[in-house]
């Protein structure tokens, strides 16, 4: 048995046969695909050296989003139907750099140079999953998931704030060929047109797959979820969404059955009436956005507000992104 | 679910959730679906249940009040050492409390409400000064449960934080006209402006290429992950992986190593230790004296001088592998006691005794 992920656009096949059902999507980016530029360091998702994007459809709104995680927490296994972007996917030396690879570069943000890619890819993630009303504020405030221990933080920040809308003027000054550099698509060798058809499994077909004697269920909906709990009632189980709490208190080792929940659309919906309603596996950033929607739509949830800032000091942003 | 699993964990989450009066819904596996109150979440017994959703209730603007904290050891991306939520519903003076919510996190493994202030407090005034000491009096006794588990911080400092971070949405709370304008910022947390920083250096044209300044060379390589680090290139046939067993007790003397569990585990290839060392068992090359004084052991063979020490390394074929090995190395350490007394009349030597066997190098000789 085996389903394909992609990463920078180009298939590969996970096949139960030899990949472990515990195998990071890290450990899939360096030592399956072979590509080193995607760091590994604390396996715990607060260094950011390992930082990659994920590019996959929202399973409530189908909208196609690109968001930053830590690779060192996400299975590969949960990895089915996304395109994984790495710092080789954006720029590289023959097909030019990424502003965010050149700028970081250019204002001598690197010394040992490990960190690098993680902070790039961090920064790419901002700028995707935000657009061009990407703040100084916001890039500021978004970093507290990657450690530098040589350079210092100065010239990283500097030189990836010269990269939003409110720059200083100086900064924009800035401006090199290779922001000029268009993608190329890893597929057709062409410009990047930015339609690209995301793999999808054709619906909403769960997936279950047997990986030695263990075994890991992709399910759409909650009563999929409790038939595969009942079913396995004398064995252990975890529901995988984020797998970022693996990163504070390390997760069992004798787990045999994971059942990825992420695409349940159920316990990813919201609803603001009576009362503010948000599924089991909303994501902490989907909730922060849905706190503010809240507060701005009906003055008595004002006060979420005032959660949404709490909420801003957890974690970090690429833990965020996947957990709840 | 971490809170669940692990009630010590200062959860923010749980705590700005249980303080604004949300409730879980949870659904079994047999279709039956219930609400609960936080508290009572962290009660239920979750194997084979689902948490469906979350439930955050309105709140009246005009009577209730709500202020959450989070004090960490830095600004972000690290646990609390104390968090805090805390709802007051006031009465139509705005002054009198109908009902209060105080939840604090990072007190002890149960803490959630401090209950009795909450009671304390129904029916008080709430900016008042007299309210405000008994109210700050009687979750000072509350408060007395608080634990330590290193590395927390120290219970007496968290306690206080806790009472501060009430103190400081009372100051929040209060309309500001009954405030004194000194206080009045307490408030407010600190609010951090966008970081600026400025770097100069002197360049003479005249001399140029020298002083000139040009991008660092392989400045792109690294940002774009094409430069190589020593991990980066394939794995060789036969590569093995080293792990270093690390001392932990510190100032006791090392007995004996027992790696005989490491060496069982398939896929383990050798222990190294102090003895297994040819030559002298030291990493600095004493023949450089202005930067190295004295031996330091490459393993720790007797004295252990730090946490952390290397003692010995395990080779084995993955990383991970060498990793749990690694924890299966049994030491046994003899307790040599007077380590670290600080009361001593002469606590330096008492502090380092190693030192009155390898007296320090006389910095004046060179």
């Amino acid at each position: 048995m085996s389903f394909q992920v992609l990463i920078n656009g180009k298939p590969f096949e996970v096949d139960t046969l030899r990949i472990p059902i515990d195998m990071s999507l890290n450990t899939f980016i360096r030592s399956v695909a072979h590509l080193s530029g995607t760091k590994s360091m604390c396996h715990e998702g607060g260094c950011g050296a390992c930082i990659v994007a994920v590019q996959g459809n929202h399973p409530v709104t189908k909208e196609n989003r690109i968001w930053g995680v830590n690779s060192c927490l996400m299975p590969i296994y949960a990895c089915e139907g996304f395109n994984v972007i790495t710092v080789e996917g954006i720029g590289d030396k023959a097909n030019g750099y990424h502003t965010a690879q050149s700028r970081l570069a250019q204002m001598n943000g690197t010394q040992c140079g490990f960190c690098s890619p993680g902070m790039v890819m961090n920064m790419y993630s901002l700028m995707e999953a935000k657009g061009a009303k990407l703040t100084m504020q916001e890039v500021e405030n978004s970093f507290g998931g990657n450690i530098c221990r040589c350079t210092g933080y100065r010239p990283i920040m500097d030189a990836f704030k010269s990269m939003a809308m409110d720059a200083d003027e100086k900064y924009k000054l800035c401006q090199d060929i290779e922001d000029f550099a268009t993608k190329k698509c890893p597929k057709t060798g062409n410009d990047c047109s930015g339609s690209c058809e995301m793999a999808t499994n054709g619906g909403l077909q769960s997936t279950h797959l047997t990986v030695g004697n263990r075994e890991w269920h992709k399910v759409y909906n909650v009563s999929e979820i409790s038939q595969i709990l009942s079913t396995s009632a004398d064995k252990k189980c975890m529901l995988v969404a984020g797998n970022t709490a693996h990163g504070v208190y390390r997760r069992a080792s004798d787990i045999q059955v994971f059942i990825d929940i992420n695409s349940v659309e159920q316990l990813r919906s919201h609803s603001i009436g009576k009362q503010l309603e948000v599924g089991g596996t909303v994501k902490l950033t989907e909730f922060m956005e849905i706190l503010k929607k809240a507060a701005k739509e009906n003055v008595n949830f004002s006060y979420c507000n005032e959660i949404h800032s709490h909420v801003d000091l957890i974690a970090n942003v690429p833990v965020r992104n996947v957990s709840l | 679910m971490i809170k669940h699993a692990h009630p010590e964990f200062p959860s923010d989450i749980f705590i700005v959730l249980a303080a604004a009066k949300a409730t879980v819904s949870i659904a079994e596996t047999d279709g039956i679906i219930r609400d609960a109150t936080m508290e009572e979440f962290l009660k239920l017994n979750m194997e084979n249940k689902i948490i469906l959703k979350v439930k955050l209730p309105q709140l009246d603007k005009s009577k209730f009040k709500f202020k959450s904290y989070k004090i960490m050891k830095r600004a972000q991306n690290t646990h609390a050492y104390v968090n805090a939520g805390f709802l007051f519903e006031l009465g139509p003076d705005q002054n009198t409390v109908q009902s209060a919510n105080i939840c604090f996190g990072g007190i002890n493994n149960k803490f959630i409400n401090a209950s009795l202030t909450e009671k304390a407090l129904v029916g008080q005034k709430l900016f008042q000064n007299e309210t405000m000491k008994s109210v700050f009096a009687t979750l000072d006794k509350e408060l007395n449960v608080i634990t330590w588990e290193r590395p927390d911080a120290d219970p007496k400092y968290r306690k206080n934080l806790a009472i501060s971070l009430l103190y400081k949405a009372m100051i929040n709370f209060c309309p500001s006209k009954d405030i004194q304008a000194s206080i009045r910022s307490g408030g407010e947390l600190l609010t951090r402006p966008i970081s600026t920083g400025t770097q100069e250096f002197d360049t003479y044209e005249a001399d140029y290429p020298i002083t000139k300044a040009i991008p660092k060379y392989e400045g792109l390589q690294q940002t774009a992950g094409e430069a190589k680090y020593s991990n980066d290139f394939p794995s060789l046939p036969g590569e093995l992986w080293a792990v270093f067993v690390q001392a932990t007790e510190v100032g006791s003397k090392i007995k004996n190593i027992n790696p005989e569990a490491a060496l069982k585990e398939p896929g383990v290839h050798g222990f190294f230790s102090a003895k297994d060392v040819p030559g002298l068992n030291s990493f600095t090359p004493l023949r450089f004296k202005i930067f190295y004084l004295e031996h330091e052991e490459i393993f720790c063979s007797d004295t252990v001088l730090y946490y952390g020490q290397p003692l010995g390394l395990i080779v084995a074929d993955s990383v991970n592998l060498a990793s749990q090995a690694a924890k299966l190395v049994k030491v046994e350490y003899e307790k040599t006691g007077g380590w670290c007394n600080f009361f001593h009349t002469n606590p330096y030597i008492n502090c380092y005794p190693f030192r009155k066997q390898n007296p320090p190098h006389d910095l004046g000789r060179f």
